[in-house]
């Protein structure tokens, strides 16, 4: 307990207070701007870190990485594109929430669940950190395969009214994804003896080009048509605390899917939110409505991608293993500091634990605050008039690719995938099964030659592994139960006709 | 609009007056800031390490020196940059060996090891063999015997296929005779957490991971025991042949000009003999290992020579 009156009181320090106010205030703002993601706000900030003292950079560091999470669902939400990776699942509900005029609504819902799904993490931190790690331990690459698989069946339920159109779609995704380096020889594949090809594609740019480039092709190409226009409300609403808590399941659920996703090194957020996604589509009682604005949808996706910070630090902290790229940038500069992250950090620097879990939750409080006050800036920004908002739009996409890796060539990925966008959503495609497959074809492929390799070529082994084997029967039973269901409509459907 | 216009005029001015500006500049080399491009991702080893030395590097020329990564395609993209960047000192590169050593061999780079001005070596680590928690092996010829008898049966990790680790542990193979299957990782991060949950029998790792992870090593690949870990015995005192390490250094594009060469080269031999610098990549399990340009271009050509051979051979 001293020691959490100790780290309150350095916290409420006024210099280590506002450095974490200010970074996690720009933090948002980094997170809001497609392609400017958490990486480029840590590493923005790591030159910072070399003159501060442990507690500030600490706070400072963790400030800008929930709050750049956070921010990308406001972009998400507000103009169909992710402003980091991480909230890619949050567009899937929250746009169009936006579309239907409760813009200001899913602003709240997202907060809402950013918040609790961040302080959930904390408190799993807090209580389970050492447990977790080694239980993340027991996740080789059988386990890992079997994870991706269960998520990716998850295109079922986003494809909506169409699966045909939703398979072809993820495996456009796949495939995309394949392009590259093999990640077991080291060859390259579909490189068309292009030097930058064989380098694969980015995901950033690929994102970005896929979802917030076609939007502007989209948007363009509706106002010649004359459409009419969707306004959503501008501002800000936390839904009713009634709302919130009929929807606890879910608030839950993801948290801590999250906060577990998080503890296993290399999935990272993204994944983590398209599980989540998966899961919640699979058990929510509104499952029907998921991909037509849906809070619970937008719960799942934001809930999940905040837990995922506290759950990466698990490892980062008990382990000295980061769980992503943000967490080795932060792992990087915790050992400039002179502190070793490690199984000793507990015993060793137990202060300096202490203050990180208090800080993380008074990060995730702020959030509470700066979301209503950032969320209606961002909102009335994209009230300005369309031909202005998408000029801006457009170069800040292409300087947020570019500032990613500082590759031209990687803004020739975001046109193409633009293009590759518009023409998917002319076609009635969804684009959500293209980013899953994107996302999670790597890790299956990688996972399963590894754990062929482990498993001497006897893929029968997968099945003994407890873990890797519930995975595999969730997914089955997950597949069935859609097919089920699907079949039920049909019928329905036929019947209909008939009579 | 009409701003934006002068604008673009001044851009256009400015850049076609750099290349004399450059000229000018020659005499009183730096005068502006240097760029230094890592070809990996912020918070690797390399980067660590580039980091470190631009610190130093920022500090002798009397300039700042910003650090630019550029990852992707195991360090070719970024090593690429590197190579096509103008010859004038204003873009370095802070490179480890990988991209140059072994990834020409497999598949086509748009650039070779003839088309670098080599400045000098500067860091490394030495290889380690970790075992897994539950590992039956206490030395190194106990797990060399157990593979002779059960070929292909045990599984070791590195970061990725062609990285310098992988490289080192096929050397070690070829060295024995036996064989381990490989199972490449996607850096050392989900690798060393699957060797400690057991999922595979060994990991080899550079030895800044064996300090910061806590990992049960049984041998070191080098010709002495290092300082930071007195008990751990390395590969020659348990009779066997192969060292290996993992190393970098800095890198410009081939064809600067003679005294940007000359200062660059001064430059860094003084980084690799700042007390600071040491004691930063010792935080790292690192440490300064200094070659003057001959020195370096030679370790590079053999290097490249040796691991095109095991490539030529792992890969079939």
């Amino acid at each position: 307990m001293d020691g959490f009156l100790l780290a309150l009181s350095k916290l409420s320090d006024p210099g280590v207070f506002l450095l974490m106010l200010g970074g996690t205030a720009a933090g948002v703002l980094i997170g809001a701007m497609p392609g400017l993601g958490s990486v480029l706000a840590i590493t923005l900030a790591l030159p910072l870190t070399f003159v501060l003292a442990p507690e500030p950079s600490v706070a400072l560091l963790l400030g800008l990485y929930a709050g750049s999470v956070y921010g990308g669902s406001l972009s998400a939400i507000l103009i169909n594109t992710p402003g980091t990776p991480q909230a890619a699942a949050t567009v899937f509900d929250g746009y169009p929430m936006m579309q239907k005029g409760q813009g200001d609504l899913a602003l709240g819902w997202a907060t809402t669940a950013s918040v609790i799904g961040g302080l959930i993490s904390v408190l799993v931190l807090i209580v389970a950190a050492p447990t977790l790690a080694r239980f993340g331990l027991r996740f080789g690459p059988m386990e890992y395969f079997a994870l991706g698989l269960f998520a990716l069946t998850c295109v079922v339920s986003v494809s909506q009214e169409n699966l045909a159109k939703g398979l072809i779609a993820c495996v456009l995704g796949l495939l995309v994804a394949t392009m590259g380096q093999d990640p077991l020889t080291g060859d390259v594949r579909l490189h068309f003896s292009s030097f930058d090809l064989m380098a694969g594609i980015a995901l950033v740019p690929f994102l970005v080009g896929l979802f917030a480039l076609s939007e502007v092709l989209w948007r363009v190409a509706e106002r010649n048509a004359g459409k009419i226009e969707i306004h959503g409300r501008t501002g800000f609403r936390f839904p009713p605390l009634r709302d919130i808590l009929s929807r606890w399941r879910v608030f839950g659920k993801s948290a801590m899917i999250g906060t577990w996703i998080g503890t296993l090194p290399g999935i990272g957020a993204t994944a983590s939110s398209m599980v989540s996604y998966a899961e919640a589509k699979r058990s929510s009682p509104n499952a029907a409505n998921f991909g037509k604005g849906e809070p619970d949808g937008v719960i799942a996706a934001e809930s999940a991608n905040n837990a995922v910070t506290g759950g990466a630090l698990v490892p980062t902290l008990s382990l000295g293993i980061p769980g992503d790229p943000i967490t080795a940038v932060m792992l990087g500069a915790l050992i400039i500091q002179g502190i070793t992250p490690g199984p000793r950090l507990f015993v060793d620097n137990a202060d300096l634990m202490t203050f990180i879990f208090v800080a993380l939750f008074f990060v995730n409080l702020a959030l509470l605050v700066l979301g209503p006050l950032l969320g209606p800036i961002f909102a009335r920004a994209v009230r300005a008039p369309e031909p202005v908002l998408l000029g801006v739009i457009l170069v800040l996409l292409a300087i947020g690719t570019f500032t990613v890796n500082y590759n031209a060539f990687d803004l020739k990925v975001m046109l193409v995938a633009g293009i590759g966008g518009f023409l998917l959503r002319y076609g009635g495609f969804p684009l959500a099964p293209v980013v899953i497959g994107f996302v999670l074809g790597p890790m299956i492929e990688l996972s399963l030659r590894q754990g062929m390799v482990i498993a001497r070529g006897d893929f029968l082994v997968f099945f003994r592994q407890p873990i890797a084997l519930t995975l595999f029967i969730a997914s089955a039973a997950f597949l069935l139960w859609s097919g089920w269901r699907f079949w039920n409509d049909w019928r329905r459907a036929a019947k209909g006709k008939n009579a | 609009m009409k701003n934006s216009r002068n604008f673009t005029r001044a851009t256009l001015a400015a850049t076609l007056a750099l290349p004399f500006m450059a000229g000018a500049a020659l005499a009183d080399y730096p005068t502006r800031p240097v760029t230094a491009i890592v070809p990996f991702p912020a918070g690797g080893s390399t980067d660590l390490m580039g980091r470190a030395a631009a610190q130093e590097f920022a500090r002798i020329l009397g300039t700042d020196m910003p650090v630019t990564n550029v990852g992707g395609g195991a360090g070719t993209v970024g090593t690429a940059q590197i190579a096509r960047a103008r010859a004038d000192g204003y873009t370095i590169g802070v490179i480890p060996a990988a991209p140059l050593i072994n990834q020409p061999h497999m598949r086509e780079t748009p650039y070779s090891i003839e088309d670098f001005d080599y400045i000098c070596k500067l860091f490394h680590s030495p290889q380690a063999l970790a075992l897994a928690p539950d590992s039956p092996f206490s030395d190194l010829a106990e797990l060399v015997d157990y593979a002779r008898e059960n070929p292909g049966e045990l599984t070791y990790g590195s970061p990725g296929p062609g990285s310098l680790p992988h490289l080192a542990m096929e050397l070690f193979l070829e060295e024995t005779g036996v064989q381990i299957e490989h199972v490449p990782f996607q850096g050392d991060g989900p690798g060393v957490t699957a060797l400690m949950g057991g999922h595979i029998d060994m990991y080899m790792a550079i030895f800044s991971n064996v300090g910061q992870y806590e990992l049960d090593a049984v041998a070191i690949f080098t010709d002495e025991r290092v300082e930071a870990a007195p008990d751990l015995p390395t590969s020659i005192e348990q009779g066997f042949t192969t060292t290996a390490s993992w190393w970098g250094g800095i890198f410009a594009p081939a064809g600067l000009p003679d005294e940007v060469r000359t200062t660059l080269e001064d430059a860094c031999a003084q980084v690799a003999e700042s007390a600071h610098f040491q004691e930063t990549l010792a935080r790292f399990g690192s440490f300064t290992a200094y070659l003057d340009s001959a020195g370096v271009r030679a370790e590079v050509e053999e290097g490249s020579r040796v691991n095109g051979e095991i490539l030529a051979r792992v890969l079939d």
